[in-house]
């Protein structure tokens, strides 16, 4: 296992890169994201004595709470900031954005690509709303807002190139189509707010959730009334999850437990890893594309760890 | 902005994510709702549209119209509370058959409460905390009274031996009009102050009754009613009948102390006898959200406390601090105040105990010129409240009563 | 400040980073040589000391090597640095950075009592001036999209599938 610290800084989101697989960008936050500066840090793996090493950094005057790299630019990236802010990177460029975007009212939770069509990322805040942007353009494309609470998470859809889901403190995921005003399909999916959500890489119509009721679901948008599978297990809220870009049974979850944990949907018994090795709130967890069994993940402990699970590389 | 991320969190690591305290001014999810509060006209006791009506038909009445105006499916709804004071048996039966008859089915149990004057109010304040609790998702808290029917012939205590050997207990016994002479003379609260309080509540009530200010809260409620020839007639009750045109000081005080020969309690300046239900629909906002039903604000808070029965009309002066701090507030931050006029002596108590400013209370009248059918009134509150924070654009309201027998109860309520 | 923030801050302070106190410590350590290891370690630190109460912060040097010595009677470092795992060194900006490391608790009380948090830095809003680096790399076909294609590929009586691919860039782009 690797270790890197984001020393001053509490890690709060991170993603490997689209085009390098020894790449990745962790978004970090100052005194626990409550209040103070953010980091964006560009780590390189599998470099220098320690496994780690830092490529670049970028600061900010609010935290970072979420980082999306461009699927059109490999040198590219945007981040979501506290302060309503979002920011455009070229890691060849240091110190200062390419591109600043200051629409949301409130702290924006989530930032995510386009992975299809690439041209585009969508965002949810604090302020209830969703906005899809395109780089080029100074203006948000859209805006939707029909959440009636934070939205934390905004995923695109890996077969449709229009449809993303969000989730939201309302306790709703919806569905939605970028040519629709309103969302197509809203999903009651926990009695409590509702933290993060992605979507099966290998199953169409199915996505995850994870929950501040400590439970994970997994839902098929044809039979939105009740899930297809619940996964309790996480002692505390899940802040993120995560489906498998290698194996459409496997789901990686992380946790204010300071767990992250590896479930098998096809498995007798869905929670088959369990990794405890950080020592506070754990936030991020994203799977390496192009390593099968590669995992990172980031926590308020400072600690990012860059490691390759047993429970990944089975059959 | 730091401390809401931090609350934020706070709220993630909560140990029971479901027992989070209502804020005003912050929406949640787990929000108890108001989504509809109704009432029907309130008439004379004895004399009134509703004189040959029995309560449980007023209250079926009432309970369908909540029903047809929310398209609420019927099955939907878990339980139903309805206040009740006077009537036999609770009213526990023929409330039941009610519920029924207005529509909803077998399956959405029933019970009926007793706190005197409170009843309607403690009513609704069982269901906002089943709710709460996660126990149903959909109630209705009710009230309703025949003060017609049931006041003058009900059921009180005799027990020698509970009166002889405590006294409080024998203070339950004295006469309500009592209890507000001895308000009246531990704070000096004079003949004419309770006059003049008397006549403000008759000016707004008519003032508001011409200017249609009770339409969205009273539904019209078809009543048969036999003459003084014995004939039957159909009519439709959808108006108050308490006020009177005319009221003054002056007029009020040609009246007789009702209680006690050189007492300043009059009829004039007392509660009306009358008859009347009221219905509050209430549920989770999320549930609310996902019937895609309308919202008229939330239920916050509230508070009961108990007082010397013989001066059980100073109630409210000492439940609505109690309400308002557990509701995160001020006095001074409530808009409006619907505190129910058993007796002008222990409002204008109230009033200048709480420090309230007077144009904030009863905007629309009390029950001085309305009328106070018992088990009604604390239902019926809510009804007259939210559209008046509507129109005057504000935001918090309390509803709140003295108890016979020494209590005082209140309840925090938000616009949005 | 209570004097046991002060004293800490002193600790954690990077003094390696501040170019000012650096510029001067050549010319202070210049006639050191006769001098034993113990005694160039305690001029270094008085010389921090001098710095810091003239430039950051005011305190007392003696209640500070009391305090010192309360808290660790064998600690004399002069350097915090941990050794692992590997920390970031700030090749952004050569801003001084007090690092006043605040623990949870500490935040949230002063979040709730109103006071000022320590070490936010200004950061500039500006943009990058120069201009941004064009795509060079298209896009690289996801895990799940490889192995559709693939099965694409078998159900299609021809096919090749290899639009889009890269040979695998490994190059890890330090810069």
């Amino acid at each position: 296992m690797f270790k890197f610290r984001t020393e001053g800084y509490n890690g709060y989101s991170l993603q490997w890169s689209p085009f390098f697989e020894n790449k990745l960008a962790v978004a970090g936050s100052a005194n626990y994201g409550l209040v103070g500066n953010g980091r964006l840090f560009i780590l390189g793996v599998g470099v220098g004595p320690n496994g780690v090493a830092v490529e670049r950094v970028f600061d900010t005057q609010d935290g970072l709470f979420d980082v999306a790299w461009s699927e059109a630019n490999e040198n590219q990236l945007v981040t979501a900031s506290g302060d309503g802010s979002l920011k455009l990177w070229d890691t060849t460029l240091a110190d200062f954005p390419i591109q600043n975007w200051h629409e949301h009212q409130r702290e924006v939770f989530s930032v995510d690509w386009n992975l299809i069509s690439k041209d585009m990322f969508v965002t949810g805040s604090w302020d209830h709303t969703i906005k899809i942007w395109r780089p080029e353009m100074p203006r948000s494309l859209q805006t939707w807002t029909e959440h009636t609470h934070c939205v934390y998470s905004t995923a695109w859809s890996p077969y449709n190139p229009s449809m993303f889901a969000s989730a939201s403190g309302d306790q709703t995921v919806k569905i939605w189509d970028i040519k629709s005003p309103r969302s197509m399909q809203t999903i009651h999916a926990h009695t409590n707010e509702i933290l993060s959500v992605d979507w099966n890489k290998y199953q169409d119509n199915t996505i995850v959730t994870g929950s501040v009721d400590h439970t994970i679901k997994v839902w098929d948008l044809r039979r939105p009334d009740r899930e297809v599978i619940c996964l309790p297990g996480h002692e505390y809220a899940v802040r993120r999850v995560k489906c498998s870009p290698h194996k459409g049974n496997i789901i990686a979850s992380a946790s204010y437990d300071m767990s992250v944990r590896v479930w098998d949907m096809a498995a007798p018994v869905p929670m088959v890893e369990l990794h405890d090795a950080h020592t506070e709130f754990v936030l991020g967890v994203d799977f390496n594309l192009y390593v099968e069994g590669q995992i990172a993940t980031c926590a308020w402990d400072e600690n990012v760890h860059i490691m390759t699970l047993p429970s990944l590389l089975r059959r | 902005m730091a401390s809401s991320r931090l609350q934020q969190i706070q709220t993630h690591l909560a140990p029971n994510p479901s027992a989070q305290k209502t804020k005003v001014g912050v929406q949640s999810p787990e929000d108890v709702v108001v989504v509809s509060a109704l009432r029907t006209a309130i008439t004379k006791g004895r004399k009134g549209g509703f004189k040959d009506m029995l309560p449980e038909d007023i209250l079926s009445a009432v309970l369908k119209a909540t029903l047809e105006k929310t398209k609420l499916d019927p099955k939907l709804v878990d339980d139903i509370c309805v206040g009740n004071v006077a009537a036999p048996g609770g009213l526990a039966t023929a409330s039941r058959m009610a519920a029924l008859h207005a529509g909803f089915p077998d399956t959405t149990s029933l019970n009926t409460t007793n706190r005197q004057c409170s009843s309607g109010l403690q009513a609704c304040v069982q269901i906002a905390t089943a709710i709460q609790s996660g126990l149903i998702e959909i109630g209705i808290g009710a009230g309703v009274e025949s003060m017609t029917q049931n006041y003058f012939s009900r059921n009180i205590t005799t027990s020698k031996k509970l009166t002889a050997e405590s006294q409080a207990a024998a203070d339950c016994l004295i006469p309500m009009g009592i209890t507000s002479e001895n308000v009246a003379a531990e704070w000096n609260i004079s003949r004419l102050t309770q006059d003049e309080f008397s006549t403000l509540s008759h000016t707004k009530a008519i003032a508001a009754q011409k200017a249609g200010l009770f339409k969205d809260e009273i539904v019209p409620v078809t009543a048969t009613i036999v003459d003084k020839d014995g004939n039957e007639k159909t009519i439709v009750v959808d108006q108050d009948e308490g006020m009177r045109e005319g009221t003054s000081p002056q007029t009020l005080a040609k009246l007789k102390p009702a209680f006690k020969a050189d007492g300043s309690t009059t009829a004039g300046n007392a509660s009306q006898v009358s008859d009347g239900a009221a219905a509050v629909l209430l549920m989770k906002r999320k549930t609310a959200h996902k019937l895609g039903l309308p919202i008229l604000g939330k239920y916050v808070t509230s508070a009961v406390v108990g007082v010397p029965p013989k001066v059980m009309g100073i109630g409210p002066a000492f439940a609505i601090p109690v309400a308002v701090e557990r509701a995160g507030l001020k006095i001074d931050d409530v808009d409006i105040f619907e505190l129910n006029e058993a007796f002008a002596s222990q409002a204008v108590y109230t009033v200048q105990k709480c420090n309230i400013p007077i144009e904030k209370v009863n905007p629309k009248g009390g029950a001085i010129a309305l009328g106070h059918p018992l088990g009604c009134t604390g239902a019926r509150q809510v009804a007259t409240l939210f559209p008046e924070l509507k129109r005057q654009n504000k935001k918090i309201g309390c509803t709140t009563m003295c108890i016979g027998s020494g209590m005082g109860m209140a309840a925090i309520w938000e616009r949005e | 400040m209570s004097s046991d923030a002060a004293f800490q801050a002193f600790d954690h302070y990077d003094f390696d980073k501040d170019d000012r106190f650096q510029a001067g410590l050549p010319s202070l350590l210049k006639n050191q040589e006769g001098k034993t290891e113990s005694e160039r370690l305690e001029l270094i630190q008085r010389a921090r000391w001098f710095y810091y109460t003239k430039f950051v912060q005011a305190f007392d040097y003696t209640e500070y090597q009391q305090w010192k010595i309360n808290r660790n009677p064998t600690d004399n470092n002069i350097s915090d640095k941990q050794d692992d795992p590997v920390q970031a060194k700030d090749s952004s900006t050569d801003d001084n950075e007090t690092p006043k490391r605040l623990t949870f608790q500490e935040i949230v009380e002063r979040i709730e009592k109103g006071e000022e948090i320590p070490g936010i830095k200004q950061i500039p809003n500006k943009l990058n001036e120069a201009a941004p680096s064009e795509a060079k790399l298209s896009a690289r076909p996801k895990p799940w999209e490889v192995q559709q294609r693939s099965s694409e590929a078998i159900d299609s009586s021809s096919g090749t599938n290899d639009e889009n691919v890269n040979s695998n860039p490994t190059n890890s782009h330090i810069l």
